[in-house]
């Protein structure tokens, strides 16, 4: 099941590990490096889930999940924080600032596929065409 | 008094004719009577009765000797102005009773009687059924059968205070001889009265005399004292009973007595100065013993007087036991004594002035003190003992009490006239004498506590300084942990981020997603692979106890069931397990219950034992235990409380007991030569123990070399707040 899923992560090695993996099981991936183009995509293609790093330069990932939740359209978009932050709270963090899920990096390349699927609506198409 | 003679020759009036004959006869008769009647008066007189017993004899004799109808004797009450019939005889219808007479001008004052009672004369009625002035009685005089009354008045001290009053039943009774008869007795009346009065006064006179007697020898008896009275010549003339009694000689003896027997040898002559003195000089007074008959004495205190007693010069004294205020006084003098010698040997100086700031007594303390002999102070005043003494504390202290009589306790400086400093603690008490002042040289003292402030104020500043210094190296401390905490997270993340890639990439090429691998390229990836999550490990177990290190671990204690937590641990090691074919079990308590704890911190102890055992452990078996502690008392202040334990034992190749204490050190994986064999970042124990005390637990180990070891954890069901 083809779903698009949109990554804000400014490490461009870690975006295409992501960006590769999930396109080989079949997903539509749209990455963003930093927080404000990343929320200018969510916009407009309003995707299936959101991958976002905390770790960004300019606008963090907690402001960026907070922004998302502020905007109508985006409101029930699942929104899972991938990060290397690994201390005390961070998860919390995460969680507070409106995120769905926490998956701390380094990824298992062989379960992370899995693991985000379980985030996405199953009826759900997405709503804008690539 | 009209003797018989006078009877005989009274003078007949007119003897010539029978019927005159026989009035002379009657007349006789009458006055035979009379006289009979004025004797017995003289009689009753003369035996001195009360003047109401007098009264009605008068009156009783007159009518039953005088052959009179009625006689009554009135007496003057000045008040109502009435003559008061007093005593009466003959009187048998009422008639006084019935009757008033008064004393002054009415016209109840103006019959006989009232007339001889005012004008002091008798006053005769013959006819009284037809004298104008009887008026206001006629009526009753007529129906009693008085027909002439004669009144004469009674004086006392000169002056007319009743009347007797006689009434015959004929008229014209009363003639010359009868009158001055009856004037007679009335006039012998006054003058017993007159006698009784002076009788009434000699016997009340003699009665007051008398109590007065006894009163002064009620009086003497019952001084506490012994009270004597004797002459120049010492002879004992009156004493007190109580002088016989104590001292013990009778009456008779004492009367041949002389004063100075009752003295001692030693006090004769003392005495004897005294009593000379009194007869000298009017007085005196002395204290000595006073000896008894059987040789004891007593001490005594003695006063005396000289009187003037029936013209003869004598000594009234009067002795007074003082044993009581002999004893109190001796046993005061010998408090004083004792007090004094205590005061003379104490060390503390002790000094009492009078108000005059007179030096009244110094003790031994004192007199160094004032660096000088007592002799030089005793009697002097402090103001001259120690010119400008006045602009000291201690003379203003010792003022106030003087003056407002309040006492003081202070430690005060004294600049001597040498300019030397001494400090003293003195108290000043207010006395009746003055002041007592009670001094300590405190000189030594002081100097040594005004060193050890300086030396305290010193290590004061010592101590600050310090205390900021450490104040500075936590401030710094604190900064150095903030950075520390901000380093430990960017590590993290930097050292992630490039694993992330590795691992990430490894996998994929692994599964074959970027194109197939032949046999060789597979392995070594896999190499790449293990080395890589080797190194995840290592980063995470650093990071775990830099946190724990670092106090930045925070425990989120949370309700779970502990056998759940057991089956999922288990089940993640399971496959390392079968692996190398080592049997895994679990015996768990069926009392188990759920826990109040960090459940991923008791999971990762847990996972850290059994992935421990299954490293170790070759062949054999790895068993997990638990069962429930009802009283864990990890140390002896905390309470007991309900706990769980949980024991890993394995098969494996044990710990030498030398090394054993060394598990929990983080960096000590145990050298046993097959530490290649056994990779691991050697912080996995060191992790637990931490995190074991962090749950309020605690971590053991058993081990035999070669044999197999049990790790034993204890964790309470209520991890610690």
């Amino acid at each position: 099941m083809s779903r698009t899923i949109l990554l804000i992560e400014d490490n461009e090695q870690n975006r295409y590990l992501t960006t590769f993996l999930l396109e080989q099981h079949g997903h539509r991936v749209i990455s963003a490096p930093d927080g404000l183009r990343g929320i200018g995509l969510a916009r407009t293609l309003v995707p299936h889930l959101i991958l976002l790093d905390i770790q960004l330069p300019t606008m963090d990932g907690y402001a960026v999940a907070q922004a998302l939740r502020g905007i109508d359209s985006l409101r029930d978009i699942p929104i899972i924080a991938v990060t290397s932050y690994a201390m005390t709270g961070d998860r919390e963090k995460a969680l507070a600032a409106g995120c769905n899920g926490y998956i701390e990096k380094p990824i298992n390349p062989d379960t992370f596929v899995a693991e985000i699927e379980r985030f996405i609506p199953s009826q759900t198409s997405p709503q804008a065409p690539p | 008094m009209i003797d018989s003679a006078d009877l005989s020759s009274s003078p007949p009036e007119s003897p010539s004719s029978s019927h005159s004959l026989q009035a002379h006869q009657l007349e006789i008769e009458r006055l035979k009577r009379l006289y009979a009647a004025l004797s017995q008066i003289n009689h009753a007189i003369v035996r001195k009765p009360q003047r109401e017993e007098l009264f009605k004899k008068i009156c009783t004799v007159l009518v039953g000797h005088g052959g009179f109808l009625m006689a009554w004797i009135g007496w003057h009450d000045p008040e109502t102005k009435r003559l008061m019939p007093v005593a009466e005889c003959g009187d048998t219808g009422g008639y006084l009773h019935n009757i008033q007479i008064y004393t002054d001008e009415r016209p109840e004052g103006q019959g006989p009687s009232g007339t001889a009672f005012r004008e002091g004369r008798p006053c005769i009625c013959n006819d009284l059924l037809n004298d104008p002035s009887t008026l206001p009685w006629r009526a009753e005089a007529g129906r009693r059968n008085l027909r002439a009354s004669a009144v004469f008045p009674i004086r006392q001290k000169g002056a007319v205070c009743g009347t007797l009053n006689v009434y015959a039943a004929e008229p014209g009774f009363f003639q010359d001889q009868e009158i001055a008869l009856l004037e007679e007795a009335a006039m012998d009346v006054s003058f017993a009265l007159e006698n009784l009065e002076h009788e009434a006064l000699r016997q009340q006179a003699q009665e007051e005399a008398e109590n007065e007697r006894l009163f002064m020898e009620t009086m003497i008896e019952s001084m506490p004292g012994i009270v004597y009275f004797y002459s120049e010549q010492g002879r004992f003339l009156r004493w007190n009973q109580n002088f016989s009694t104590v001292s013990g000689y009778s009456s008779a003896e004492i009367a041949q007595m002389h004063p100075l027997d009752f003295f001692g040898a030693e006090h004769k002559t003392e005495v004897a100065h005294r009593i000379v003195q009194t007869f000298e000089t009017g007085a005196s007074a002395v204290e000595a013993p006073f000896m008894c008959r059987d040789g004891s004495s007593r001490p005594y205190f003695f006063t005396g007087r000289r009187v003037v007693f029936k013209g003869t010069t004598c000594l009234v004294g009067m002795g007074i036991d003082i044993s009581e205020r002999h004893a109190a006084e001796q046993a005061l003098q010998k408090s004083e004594q004792r007090y004094r010698s205590t005061l003379d040997n104490i060390l503390e100086g002790c000094q009492l002035l009078d108000f005059e700031w007179r030096y009244l007594y110094l003790n031994d303390a004192a007199s160094i003190q004032n660096r000088r002999p007592k002799t030089e102070l005793l009697g002097s005043r402090m103001q001259d003992a120690w010119p400008g003494i006045e602009q000291s504390r201690v003379f203003a202290l010792i003022r106030r009490c003087l003056e407002e009589r309040l006492p003081f306790h202070e430690e005060t400086e004294f600049i001597f006239p040498d300019g030397e400093s001494g400090w003293f603690d003195v108290r000043g008490q207010p006395v009746p004498e003055g002041v007592f002042l009670l001094s300590i040289d405190i000189t030594e003292r002081h100097q040594a506590e005004m060193a050890l402030r300086e030396l305290n104020e010193s290590l004061e500043a010592k101590v600050a300084t310090r205390t900021t210094e450490l104040e500075a190296a936590r401030v710094r401390a604190e900064a150095a942990d903030r950075l520390k905490s901000a380093f430990l997270a960017t590590m993290s993340h930097e050292l992630r981020t490039p694993l992330n890639s590795i691992i990430g990439f490894t996998g994929i090429l692994l599964q074959g997603l970027a194109g197939p691998l032949n046999a060789e390229q597979s392995k070594q990836l896999g190499m790449v692979r293990t080395s890589a999550r080797h190194l995840l490990e290592l980063i995470n177990d650093v990071l775990d106890l830099s946190k724990i290190e670092a106090g930045q671990l925070e425990l989120r204690a949370t309700s779970f069931d502990l056998r759940a937590s057991i089956e999922r641990v288990t089940a993640t090691v399971k496959p390392l397990a079968a692996a190398k074919e080592l049997t895994l079990t679990t015996v768990l308590s069926p009392a188990l219950a759920t826990m109040e704890s960090d459940q991923r911190r008791v999971d990762q102890i847990l996972l850290n034992l059994l992935n421990n055992a299954i490293k170790f452990t070759d062949q054999g078996h790895v068993t997990l235990t638990t069962e429930p502690v009802l009283d864990f008392q990890p140390s002896p202040e905390q309470p007991p409380q309900p706990a769980v334990r949980l024991s890993v034992s394995d098969t494996g190749i044990g710990i030498k007991p030398e090394d054993l204490c060394k598990l929990f050190q983080p960096f000590r994986q145990i050298d046993s030569g097959l530490t290649r064999q056994h990779e691991g970042t050697g912080l996995g124990l060191a992790i637990c123990r931490r995190l074991t005390t962090l749950l309020g637990g605690e971590i053991s180990a058993a081990s035999e070399w070669s044999k197999g070891s049990t790790f034993t954890v204890i964790l309470p069901l209520q991890a610690p707040a």
